[in-house]
């Protein structure tokens, strides 16, 4: 089951060069159903009643080596699987007109293999399976990005292979080191994350720095945090985002991200629980800093794109802040961030990229007056927005009220200041709801048409940009609302938006059990 | 007195005669293909009758069974120095077909072919000997053959000039190595490693070892001792480029591994040579990996590149103990290394001063190539999926295990920066467009073979390891 999960999109991959190019985006679209089916199918046969792992697999891959092929879905790992089945479809059919790219069938193979190493990541219960997959993730995103990406997409691919490389090779040398004292403690060679975390990790508070498990907690953390990101190892995302192609941003955003903080609840807490401690109000205060530093760096942009970037960077911190507050509330609203950060940032990336197929430009300032024009697409943009800044009724609201309440309960300084970047975050995330849709009609027409020209070549790789939108605004003043592709994807991701905003537990309900049994561990072991 | 009184032919049991089978059949093989290279058709000739010898002496290396013997007191051939010498047959055989396609091309003499058996011989001399002045005759059989290949391209001044370094600097090499052999002598009065390890502790056993060490370093081109290695390699014709650099690599490691191991089981040798050892480990990945970041030719990046290995490598030699991970690590190298200059073989066949940007555009017209020169790109940078990640992962935990957590951590930081310029090539191939029409190579079979092989190897070794980790690990 769960390995039909993770290789199905491989599969297809290499099925691809037989297909016949007419039918490959479709073909690519179907496996992602299919998998959305299997996701679902697995959602509905988890017993949320148990913390442990469930439709474990387990066969011996290099048994010298005590490495396992080993997968396993628990309470944690089953929101974010789902919401990367859930996003997959939404992705090819929100970009299916726009994207038209160069090598097509490259370009699909790529997003399918991302597909396989996501859902490898989370799956994984094996610690060199889960670098393996996480480190091969990497790969078809650097394609994505470096390929078909914008007139910068070079620098900002090799910026993005760069700094995750840095964080998980640093990852590695501490597996070494945790397998070798699980060989030296149990007497066998495993790299199982089962047996890691039974490890006796030696960490003295009066010297944390030379403590076996601070070390190990601070190399797993840095590349998670990286990947999460926080500030200051924030700088390779705006580039990535801005450059990257539609469908490359919304993973990105929606699932690759996660990938940092579902280390950090996977992986940094509980094996590593008093380092954590110890580490916890340092990287709390990070979260901080990135949830007002990216607010304020928001307000400031005038590219509608790098807005949601750093609306990403600014939303991301609020789970360093829920994780490290050692609150069981705040832990679980870090679980359901994740997933609204994920659902909320696909969609406003959707409608970056349907405004940039339509006007070829992502300056706020270009522009205006378009909800007259496109309503269906103002009345989606407004519910990712209000999704984004956490209003009532809204999944953004869910998670980032149960952060707030729970880290209030620890440590209310912190909470406060996160409050603060509620408010920042209203301000951004409207100004551009108002600079797009309402505002002066700053010459949505002739304007933008001519900007518009402009950037297309250069602004899109080649044999891109002169699709579908291009001769409907040449003629006049018309810019094409949502067709029905593009409103299914929105449709889908609002349904989720409400379903989720008003009743919480139908999403999140199977992970209450493996949360709370989380916090329990985390509780016995720092019991003074 | 007849000659057979004078020198008696020393009785030699029959499994010593299997294990010196492989030799005589290079040796003798060799000589026929130099005959036969001074026919008309003697490319052709050569190039068969090499591919033959090389066959024939690697099927005697799996058919004679792998019996630890001793044999007149200076070859030592066991399981390991069988699978050492069987990874240098397929170095061998890869550099044989790759030379099958680019022999025309160059107008290289066909004596290019024996000097690849000849050498092959030499190195396998070189791995299974324990006795350091035999071990020193076989470093000059192997040597020479690879000086003359170097220099063998007559079409270009640049390949003289890379042979002339080669051998001066070579030559240096050999003489430290014999001084520091003779030194050893005179402190233990045996030219054997493995007595050398018990011999009483004195300073001239201390110098000896060092220089002997010295020397090694120097063929596998560790830092400081590196500074032929970016003008051999961009000298010498690509298929030569690349069995040098997976071939020289094996045998001269395999040659230090000894030496340093009797070395690090003498009191007073051990404190000096851990300290020559991995102040040159760290200096060979930094300087290695930083210099391929300001490299503009494609051979020169790889030449930098393959000096950062070396470092990783020593790491793996000085974590001591089972070298099982230094020998899966070249393993899986000469894949990858051989692998990658066959892609340029068949990428840019005649341009190997080029700079990184002649393979701008590769990735849309020669989209297989191009794959699998990716491939071996990322396994030489040790992403996963691909055998070069195993081999990285063995070495690094090995050093890990060993207690060299600070030489890791240089080591994996360092190889970020070889990530980046492993992908400079793959961004040009794939994300920079070519600047005019390039005029078609013709199809090359060999390289085809080399290509095909290596990256199925590369594959296969990268998800399923689990044999060949086994299978080397139990030589040791």
């Amino acid at each position: 089951m769960l390995s039909t999960i993770v290789f199905l999109p491989l599969v297809a991959a290499l099925l691809l060069p037989v297909i016949p190019l007419s039918l490959a985006r479709r073909f690519a679209f179907g496996v992602s159903l299919l998998s959305l089916a299997l996701a679902a199918k697995l959602w509905f046969d988890f017993d949320g009643s148990s913390a442990g792992f469930q439709f474990a697999e387990q066969v011996p891959w290099i048994p010298f080596l005590g490495i396992h092929y080993a997968l396993g879905v628990d309470g944690i790992a089953l929101p974010l699987v789902a919401l990367t089945a859930f996003i997959a479809p939404i992705a090819w059919l929100g970009t299916w007109p726009a994207e038209n790219p160069a090598r097509p069938k490259f370009f699909l193979a790529n997003v399918l293999l991302l597909q396989t190493g996501m859902y490898g990541t989370f799956l994984a219960r094996d610690m060199f399976l889960f670098y393996f997959f996480w480190e091969v993730v990497l790969i078809p995103m650097f394609f994505l990005i470096g390929i078909w990406g914008g007139q910068n997409r070079v620098y900002a691919t090799v910026k993005f292979f760069i700094y995750t490389m840095i964080g998980s090779l640093l990852m590695l040398v501490a597996i070494f080191w945790l397998a070798q004292q699980v060989y030296l403690q149990q007497g066998v060679p495993s790299t199982l994350m089962a047996n890691m975390s039974q490890l006796q990790l030696a960490f003295d508070p009066a010297a944390p720095w030379t403590s076996p498990q601070a070390l190990l907690f601070l190399a797993f953390t840095l590349a998670f945090v990286i990947k999460v990101p926080m500030v200051p190892f924030h700088t390779w995302l705006p580039d990535a985002h801005v450059q990257a192609p539609t469908i490359g941003s919304v993973f990105l955003a929606a699932v690759l991200l996660k990938m940092g903080t579902y280390g950090l609840i996977r992986i940094s807490l509980p094996m590593f629980p008093e380092a954590a401690l110890w580490a916890g109000p340092a990287l709390q205060i990070m979260g901080v800093i990135g949830v007002l530093y990216g607010a304020f760096c928001a307000m400031a942009q005038d590219d509608f794109k790098k807005l949601v970037a750093y609306s990403s960077v600014s939303h991301m911190g609020y789970i360093l802040v829920g994780l490290f507050s050692f609150n069981q509330i705040a832990l679980a609203g870090s679980l359901y961030q994740m997933i609204n950060h994920g659902i909320a940032s696909a969609g406003l990336f959707l409608i970056v990229g349907f405004l940039y197929e339509r006007l070829h430009t992502r300056d706020l300032n270009q522009f205006g007056s378009l909800a007259k024009k496109v309503p269906l697409m103002a009345v989606a943009f407004m519910v990712m927005t209000l999704s984004s800044v956490a209003l009532p009724g809204t999944n953004g609201f869910v998670g980032e009220f149960t952060i707030l309440l729970g880290t209030f309960q620890q440590q209310p300084v912190v909470a406060g200041l996160c409050g603060l970047g509620v408010i920042f975050g209203a301000v951004y995330a409207l100004k551009a709801f108002q600079k797009v849709m309402l505002g002066p009609p700053s010459g949505a027409g002739e304007a933008v048409a001519a900007h518009g020209h402009g950037t297309a070549g250069h602004g899109h790789g080649a044999g891109h940009g002169h699709g579908h939108g291009d001769a409907s605004h040449d003629d006049g003043h018309a810019v094409a609302d949502l067709n029905g592709k593009e409103l299914t994807a929105m449709v889908l991701l609002t349904a989720f938006v409400f379903i989720v905003g008003f009743f919480p537990e139908t999403f999140f309900g199977a992970s209450r059990v493996a949360l709370e049994t989380l916090h329990q561990t985390l509780a016995t072991r720092l019991a003074p | 007195m007849s000659l057979l009184e004078a020198f008696p032919m020393p009785q030699l049991s029959a499994e010593a005669y299997a294990g010196l089978m492989p030799f005589l059949t290079l040796g003798v093989g060799a000589t026929i293909a130099l005959v036969l290279s001074a026919t008309s058709r003697g490319r052709v000739l050569g190039m068969l009758t090499t591919l033959a010898t090389i066959l024939i002496s690697a099927l005697q290396l799996r058919v004679f069974p792998a019996a630890t013997v001793e044999i007149g007191g200076v070859l030592s051939v066991d399981a390991l120095t069988h699978v050492l010498f069987l990874m240098l047959h397929l170095a061998a055989l890869f550099g044989v077909l790759l030379l099958s396609s680019q022999d025309k091309r160059e107008n290289l003499p066909a004596e290019v072919y024996p000097l690849v058996g000849y050498a092959l011989a030499g190195m396998g001399l070189l791995v299974s000997s324990r006795h350091l002045l035999f071990q020193f005759i076989a470093l000059e059989i192997l040597s020479l053959a690879i000086y003359v290949l170097v220099a063998v391209r007559r079409t270009r001044p640049a390949s003289a000039e890379a042979g002339m370094k080669y051998f001066i600097l070579g030559g240096l090499a050999s003489a430290l190595f014999l001084y520091g052999a003779a030194l050893l002598f005179g402190a233990t009065s045996t030219f054997d490693v493995r007595e050398m390890a018990t011999a009483t502790p004195n300073m001239l056993k201390v110098a000896g070892f060092l220089l002997v060490t010295v020397g090694l370093l120097f063929k596998v081109g560790a830092f400081p001792f590196h500074g032929w290695v970016p003008d051999v390699y961009e000298g010498a014709s690509l298929p030569v480029t690349g069995f040098m650099a997976a071939a020289v690599k094996i045998a001269a490691f395999f040659a230090l591994i000894p030496v340093c191991q009797a070395a690090l089981q003498d009191p007073m040798a051990k404190f000096p040579l851990t300290v020559l050892l991995a102040v040159s480990a760290g200096l060979t990945m930094a300087y290695g990996n930083v210099a391929a970041l300001a490299q503009r030719g494609i051979k020169r990046l790889l030449a930098y590149s393959s000096i950062a290995h070396t470092g990783y490598l020593i790491v793996g030699v000085l974590a001591g103990g089972d070298s099982a991970p230094v020998g899966l690590y070249l393993l899986f190298y000469i894949l990858s290394a051989m692998g990658a200059f066959a892609c340029l073989q068949a990428l840019i066949p005649d341009r190997d001063d080029a700079p990184i940007d002649a393979l701008a555009g590769a990735g849309l017209a020669r989209p297989v190539v191009a794959a699998m020169f990716t491939l071996f790109l990322f396994g030489m940078a040790g992403l996963p999926l691909t055998a070069g990640f195993i081999g990285k992962y063995l070495v690094f935990a090995a050093g890990v295990n060993a207690g060299l957590v600070p030489l890791v951590v240089v080591a994996v930081l360092t190889s970020v920066a070889g990530v980046y310029y492993y992908l400079r090539v793959v961004v040009t191939m794939y994300m920079k467009t070519a600047p005019a029409k390039t005029a078609a190579v013709p199809w090359q079979a060999g390289t085809a073979v080399v290509m095909g092989l290596c990256a199925l190897f590369t594959l296969n070794w990268g998800l399923r390891p689990e044999t060949v980790v086994k299978w080397f690990h139990s030589l040791w």
